[in-house]
Parts: C-alpha cells; sequence; structure tokens
C-alpha cells in the first residue's frame, strides 16, 4: 500500500489497513426463537441520504375514490395523480410525503372525474393528509442501500440444536415511522423451546464508518481512539459530499474468523459439513447466519421438502453446518398440487460464506 | 503484550491483540458484476485483476470468498448456474462460463446469447496480507 498504516498479526497476516474494510458489528439485539426482530435502517444505509428540492403534488382525497370503486381506505395509502409520475421504484431517489416513506404503487384507480391516481403504500399512517385534498410537500431522497451480515448464537450455555435465518419485511402495523427499509429477521430453531439468540449486524467499514452518531460504537463511545481511514474522494452516492471512508475504528469490534468455508448443497438428503475443530474457550463464538436464509426445494408428487443449511450447535466449542429440511411441528413441509413430476425451486445461488467469529471480550 | 497493536473496549476488555493470530475479513470487492457467454457465442471466461494479494490456486480456494449477492430469487426447474473461478497470477483470477445449453424442460439444444449467465459477487479475503 502506497500511504495509510496497516498492522499485521503474529502471522504477518494483515488485521486492518488503510485500503480494505474490515467488518465490523453495528447493532445487536436478542430474539426469541420464531419472533421476528426488526433492524433498524440505519443498519441498511439509511445515515447517507440525501434530500434534495421539495415540490407540491396535490393529493386527492378519499371521499372522491371511494366512487371509483378501488377501495381507498387504508390509512397507509396516499394517492396522487399519474401526471406527477412514479414517485416510488426509481433506482437511486425516495420519496416521503409529511414524514412517511412512499415504499410502493398498490394501484392505478381513477376518481369519479376520469384522472388517474397511483395509491401508494406509506410507511405508517398518513390519515391526517389523505382526508383532503391539498397540495402536499414532496421530498425526494438520494439513498445508498447495502445488506449487512447477520451473526447469531444461543443466549443458553447448554443449548443444542440447528438453527437458520430468515429474513422478511415488517407489516404494516410493525413499521417503524420514517425507516425506509422496514427490514426484520428471525431465527428457525430445530430444538423444541422457545430458545433465545444473541443477534449482530455487521457490515464492512466503510458502511459502518457512515453511521451518524454513536449508535454503532459497540466497543464504547470514548472520543478518543484509533481510527483508519481510506483516501479521500469516496461518496456512497452522487449526491454525497465526497470524503474518506472508514477501513477500521477502535470504537467498534471487527468480525475476527475462526473458521470459515464457501459451501455450495447438494439435493435433498441430510448431510454435515465441517467446518473445522475449535479451541476450548469461553470467549463467546458466532454464526455468521445470511447464507442459511437460502433454500432448495424439491416436490415430488406433490409433496414439497425446503433444505437449507442449518448451524449445527452442540456447544461454543462445537459448531458445524447440517444440510437438512426446514420443516418443524409447527413448520410443516410444502403442499404443491397433486402431480406426479419432480420439480425443484432454489435461491440459494452459488457458494455462500459459513463462519465462526468471535468479536472480543466483553460481549 | 511484548509488541503489536492492542485494542480495548470501554470496560477494558481486550478486542484485539496483534501479538496472536487475528483473522479478519477484508471485503476487497463489492457488487462485481460478470456476464460471460457460452464458447462460441461469446466471451466465456473474464479476467479479474482486482483480487487482492491472490498467490496459489490454494490461496483462492482456502482464503477468498465470491458470495454470491444475486442470491434470492427463486428459479424454477433448474439451479442457477455459476461461473468456474480459477487462479491465472498474483491479484488475477479468471471466471469460466459453466452454464448448459439447454431447453426450458431440460433438453440440450444449441448455444444461443439466451444461455449468457450473469453472477454477482462481494469478495471477502479472509486472514490474508493484503
Amino acid at each position: 500500500m502506497a500511504y495509510g498504516i496497516e498492522v499485521f498479526d503474529s502471522n504477518g497476516k494483515t488485521v486492518f489497513n488503510s485500503e480494505n474494510y474490515v467488518e465490523m458489528i453495528a447493532y445487536k439485539a436478542t430474539v426469541v426463537d420464531g419472533s421476528w426482530l426488526l433492524i433498524p435502517g440505519w443498519c441498511y444505509g439509511q445515515d447517507q441520504d440525501v434530500a434534495g428540492s421539495s415540490s407540491s403534488i396535490t393529493n386527492t382525497a378519499v371521499s372522491t375514490m371511494t366512487s371509483s370503486g378501488g377501495g381507498y381506505t387504508n390509512n397507509f395509502e396516499i394517492a396522487f395523480p399519474t401526471s406527477a409520475g412514479n414517485l416510488v421504484g426509481r433506482k437511486w431517489d425516495q420519496y416521503m410525503v409529511g414524514s412517511q416513506f412512499l415504499i410502493s404503487i398498490r394501484g392505478t384507480y381513477y376518481n369519479s372525474g376520469g384522472v388517474a391516481y397511483y395509491i401508494y403504500n406509506t410507511t405508517r399512517d398518513v390519515s391526517s393528509l389523505r382526508t383532503s385534498t391539498s397540495g402536499r410537500t414532496i421530498i425526494p431522497y438520494t439513498y445508498y442501500e447495502h445488506n449487512p451480515i447477520i451473526y447469531a448464537r444461543p443466549q443458553s450455555s447448554t443449548y443444542s440444536g440447528d438453527f437458520v435465518l430468515e429474513v422478511g419485511q415488517a407489516t404494516t402495523s410493525e413499521m417503524v415511522s420514517s425507516d425506509r427499509y422496514n427490514r426484520k429477521i428471525r431465527i428457525l430453531d430445530k430444538a423444541s423451546g422457545s430458545n433465545t439468540f444473541e443477534i449482530l449486524v455487521a457490515m464492512p467499514a466503510k458502511d459502518w464508518g457512515g453511521i451518524t452518531g454513536t449508535k454503532a460504537h459497540q466497543a464504547g463511545t470514548a472520543t478518543y481512539g484509533l481510527e483508519a481511514l481510506s483516501a479521500s474522494g469516496q461518496k456512497f452516492h452522487t449526491g454525497s459530499t465526497a470524503g474518506q471512508f472508514t477501513t477500521y475504528n477502535s470504537l467498534g469490534r471487527p468480525s475476527k474468523v475462526l473458521l470459515a468455508k464457501g459451501v455450495d448443497h447438494g439435493s435433498n438428503s441430510v448431510s454435515t459439513t465441517s467446518l473445522g475443530s475449535l479451541t476450548t474457550s469461553s470467549t463467546k463464538r458466532y454464526c455468521r447466519m445470511t447464507g442459511t436464509q437460502y433454500g432448495h426445494i424439491e416436490y415430488v408428487s406433490g409433496v414439497g421438502s425446503e433444505y437449507r443449511q442449518h448451524y449445527s450447535w452442540a456447544s461454543n466449542n462445537s459448531i458445524s453446518l447440517k444440510w437438512t429440511n426446514i420443516a418443524t411441528a409447527t413448520n410443516p413441509a410444502h403442499q404443491f398440487q397433486n402431480g406426479r413430476a419432480t420439480i425443484i425451486f432454489d435461491n440459494y445461488d452459488g457458494k455462500q460464506l459459513f463462519a465462526i467469529a468471535d468479536f472480543g471480550l466483553g460481549m | 503484550m511484548a509488541y503489536g497493536f492492542q485494542q480495548l473496549d470501554s470496560s477494558g476488555n481486550v478486542i484485539v491483540d496483534s501479538s496472536a493470530p487475528v483473522q479478519t475479513i477484508a471485503q476487497i470487492a463489492t457488487g462485481l458484476s460478470i456476464t460471460l457467454y457460452p464458447p462460441n457465442v461469446g466471451s466465456n471466461t473474464y479476467d479479474w485483476n482486482g483480487c487482492t494479494g491472490v498467490s496459489s490456486q490454494t490461496d483462492l480456494e482456502n482464503n477468498y470468498v465470491f458470495n454470491r449477492t444475486d442470491a434470492g430469487g427463486w428459479n424454477l426447474f433448474v439451479e442457477e448456474n455459476n461461473h468456474t473461478i480459477t487462479y491465472i497470477s498474483a491479484n488475477t483470477v479468471r471466471f469460466t462460463w459453466a452454464g448448459s445449453c439447454t431447453g426450458f424442460f431440460g433438453n440440450t439444444v444449441t448455444c444461443t446469447a439466451f444461455h449468457a449467465v450473469s453472477n454477482t459477487f462481494d469478495v471477502y479475503a479472509i486472514g490474508k496480507t493484503l
């Protein structure tokens, strides 16, 4: 490297430097098996939003749309004329009315005068805006989105079992105001009972450094320490102010990999994959879960089975991978339709990274 | 510790100690998108020189992960094809089309541009000298 700082470990391997983005955790929480956990939008890059010039677009009121037969009854909806253009779905822009984002279009409807409107789904209740016709302030945001990495471990030291990650989108009743993403996750645990899991959300230091304030500081919130930065002139998106990206920061906790393997999958029969051996330690180990969300479904004579890579946890010192059915007593096998053909659905593309990591003491 | 870098949290817990082996995950590329064609239809290989620090096929297989980020879309009947990745020289690896020329029901057909395959990757190096 031509500039900056680099730190090596005792084997001469790079711990961090000023060019590459070390993965660090930004958020932690706990969740009970099967329950959903909302992940804050700032874990997906929402702090990089840049507001553009506002404009005024006149919405139509609920009463004028009811005669259309379109059904405009949800307080999470507001209608703007199609002549104003599509206010969602542009690659780098998203629009806000009041303090709520317009997140999707439910459909195109006409009022009694024959004017076409898009009905937009919003992030939260907009009943104060949707019941009368008036010019509404619309603000476009240029944004940067990234997908963080999810780690998990059972909270109980005596837990033994197999578990996977599932990701989802918050329902209207779960949505958080002004959160564009409203993403949620849960752990599906094949062990019986309602086990609690510790969840960590990690990302490359570039994205970690883009989080404003101290909310991502998992090693303390002091104003001292060490920060490694990239060259200048970096931008998250076209609307960003150019600057340096973070490559490492001692206010964060890096993922320190103990075992790692890129793993593909086979057909639907149970198999195990060793990730290697762990030394005995009381330092908490965590499983990199992102690859476990992908699956492979085979329907044979109408009855399907969905397999995913599970982390098979025996103890903090013994963790492997198991390719097995996600079906449990509360999550039965898929049913297709009566037929004899073998049909495959698959969204597990390429090798996914499975790893065991720790984040130092004090977790 | 006798030398190196040590990082503590605000409670004095050790997070990183460079006097022992520390394998961090460094992202060396994000959103690397590569489209390849069957042989005799278009380019079926692509040499990428951004694989920082790679020094052999064994090194590539043991210490680098090419994580498909375009996974997640459900494919019907077949699994998505993945490029093969091989070591060429220092910092350079080759992606090669590894698809198959099949019709909708899995029958073999003549290769066309329809059989091009696009893969998108985030690339990580684990425990490497970068």
